[in-house]
C-alpha cells in the first residue's frame, strides 16, 4: 500500500496547536489547522492511508469512513501544493 | 526597552530570575510589549509563554500572539528557503559556507526552532574566498547596494557585505565576526575547524561549532549594536557553555582571537539587561575581567557613548599587522571611492576628509 510522507525540501515550523509550511512550489506559507497539524505530524514517518485514518481517530472524533474520506482529498492537496509525496 | 520584554526574552532559561506578571496586560501595556516582541524578534518566546499558562493573557491578546508568531515564522521560512539557494551554489563554485547566527542557532541550540526567529540570513566565507564569493552572488541575482570603502577592502580587513535578494530579502555575507579592531584580532581560519552539521529541507548544511558559535554570540551581543538586542543577549545565555570541554574550548579561542574583553562584556550585558546570574565556567572565568587600556579602547569604538568610524579606525590600527596593511588601512578610511561615497549619501571626499580629520583631532586631544 502506498506510504505518503512529508516532502523533504518542504520547510516548516510549529506555531501552537497549528504548523506552518513553505510548500516547494510557491512563495505563500501554508497554515495548517490543528487536524492538519496531527497530520503533519504523523507523516514524520512514512504512513498509509490506513495508519493515518487510525491516528486521526485516534486523536478526534468522527467515523473511520467519514475520515479516511476526507483524508485522502487533503492529502492530495498537499501533494499539489508540494508539501507532502508518495 | 521594557523590563516585561527583557523578561519574555529569558523565558525557559534555568537562570531567569525575572517574574512574569500574574494577570492579562492592559490594553496600553499590550500593544507596548506587542510593538517590542514583534521588533525584537521575541513572539516565539511569548507564544511559548502564553501556551504554557505563565503569562496569562486574553483571548483576544492570544490571538494577536499567535498572529505575530505566524507572521515571523513565515519569514524565518522564506529565508530558510533563500539559505537553501545560497549555500548549496557557492558550495558548487567550490566555496567552504558556515550559517551564522538566526538559523544555525535556532535548529542547532534552541530546544525549538520556532522559539528563535530572524529577519535575515548570515553567512561565513573564508577570506580568501571572499571576493570569489561576493561574485558567485551576483550572478545568482545579488546586488550589493553599499559599496565597499575601496576595492578590496572588505576581503582585506572588513567583516563582510550586505547583499539583496532580487525579491528584497537581505544577506549578510561574512569574512570574521565584527567589523574593526576585534574583527581583525580573530584567526579567521579557525571558525571552520570543526564545523557542526544540520539539516534543513532534506540539505545538509553547516554552522560553527559549539565553542566559536557561542563566542560569535557574544561578539554580536557585545558589538554589534550600541543598544543590545534582547534576541542576541539570549542567545549568550542559550549558547552558554555547560559542557567543561567546550567551555575551556570558548575561552581558549577568546584569549587567542584578544577577546575575552568582548566575551566578559557580553555576559555583563546579558546579565544586566536580562536579570540573569549567568553559572559555569565561562561565567567563573570572566568574571570581574578588566579589560587592558587597548582592549577599553577597542570596546568603546563600538559601544561608548560616541562611536563612530574614525574611532573605530583608531583602535583598530593596533590589531592590523605589518606597515604596509596599516598605511592601506588609513588611506582606505580617509579616502574611500566616489562608489562607496555616493552609495551611503556621505558628500565628496572633501567632505569626508574634512569630517575624518576633525574627528580623529578630537579623538587625539589630551
Amino acid at each position: 500500500m502506498t506510504a505518503w510522507h512529508r516532502h523533504p525540501a518542504a520547510l516548516w515550523r510549529r506555531s501552537a496547536d497549528q504548523v506552518i509550511v513553505l510548500p516547494v512550489q510557491g512563495d505563500d506559507p501554508v497554515v495548517l489547522s490543528p487536524t492538519g497539524a496531527a497530520i503533519w505530524d504523523a507523516l514524520g514517518d512514512p504512513r498509509t492511508v490506513d495508519e493515518l485514518t487510525a491516528v486521526l481517530k485516534a486523536t478526534f472524533d468522527g467515523e473511520r469512513q467519514q475520515i479516511r474520506a476526507d483524508l485522502v482529498p487533503f492529502l492530495e492537496q498537499l501533494e499539489r501544493q508540494g508539501m507532502v509525496t508518495r | 526597552m521594557t523590563d516585561l520584554a527583557a523578561t519574555i526574552a529569558t523565558y525557559g532559561l534555568p537562570h531567569a530570575g525575572r517574574s512574569l506578571p500574574q494577570r492579562p496586560l492592559d490594553a496600553a501595556a499590550w500593544q507596548r510589549l506587542g510593538h517590542e516582541v514583534r521588533e525584537q524578534k521575541l513572539s516565539g518566546l511569548l507564544l511559548a509563554a502564553l501556551l504554557a499558562g505563565d503569562l496569562p493573557a486574553t483571548d483576544e491578546q492570544y490571538e494577536e500572539a499567535r498572529e505575530w508568531h505566524r507572521l515571523g515564522v513565515s519569514v524565518a521560512l522564506l529565508l530558510d528557503r533563500q539559505m537553501l539557494r545560497v549555500v548549496p551554489a557557492l558550495e558548487a563554485a567550490g566555496h567552504d559556507v558556515l550559517v551564522l547566527k538566526g538559523p544555525g542557532v535556532a535548529h542547532l541550540s534552541y530546544p525549538d526552532p520556532s522559539l528563535r526567529l530572524y529577519g535575515d540570513i548570515d553567512i561565513l566565507l573564508r577570506t580568501d574566498q571572499f571576493d570569489d564569493g561576493i561574485a558567485v552572488l551576483t550572478e545568482l541575482g545579488y546586488d550589493r547596494p553599499w559599496s565597499e570603502i575601496r576595492p578590496g577592502f572588505d576581503a582585506r580587513f572588513g567583516k563582510g557585505a550586505t547583499l539583496t535578494a532580487p525579491d528584497g530579502l537581505e544577506l549578510d555575507v561574512h569574512r570574521t565576526f565584527a567589523f574593526g579592531a576585534f574583527g581583525l584580532a580573530i584567526d579567521v581560519d579557525e571558525p571552520f575547524v570543526d564545523p557542526t552539521p544540520f539539516d534543513v529541507g532534506g540539505q545538509r548544511l553547516h554552522a560553527l561549532g559549539p565553542a566559536p558559535r557561542f563566542l560569535h554570540a557574544c561578539y554580536h551581543a557585545a558589538l554589534g549594536n550600541i543598544r543590545p538586542r534582547l534576541m542576541n543577549l539570549r542567545d549568550v545565555a542559550q549558547l552558554l557553555p555547560d559542557e567543561r570541554a567546550t567551555a575551556e574550548r570558548a575561552l581558549a579561542l577568546a584569549e587567542r582571537w584578544q577577546g575575552t574583553a568582548v566575551v566578559a562584556r557580553a555576559l555583563q550585558t546579558a546579565e544586566r539587561i536580562l536579570g540573569l546570574q549567568l553559572e559555569g565556567t565561562v561565567a567563573d572565568r570572566v568574571r570581574g575581567y578588566t579589560p587592558t587600556r587597548r582592549e577599553q579602547r577597542a570596546l568603546a569604538s563600538y559601544v561608548g557613548t560616541d562611536p563612530d568610524f574614525a574611532a573605530q579606525v583608531l583602535a583598530s590600527l593596533p590589531y592590523v599587522d605589518g606597515m604596509r596593511d596599516r598605511a592601506a588601512f588609513v588611506w582606505a578610511a580617509l579616502v574611500p571611492s566616489s562608489e562607496f561615497l555616493a552609495s551611503r549619501g556621505r558628500g565628496g571626499r572633501a567632505a569626508w576628509l574634512r569630517r575624518g580629520v576633525a574627528l580623529l583631532r578630537a579623538r587625539m586631544r589630551p
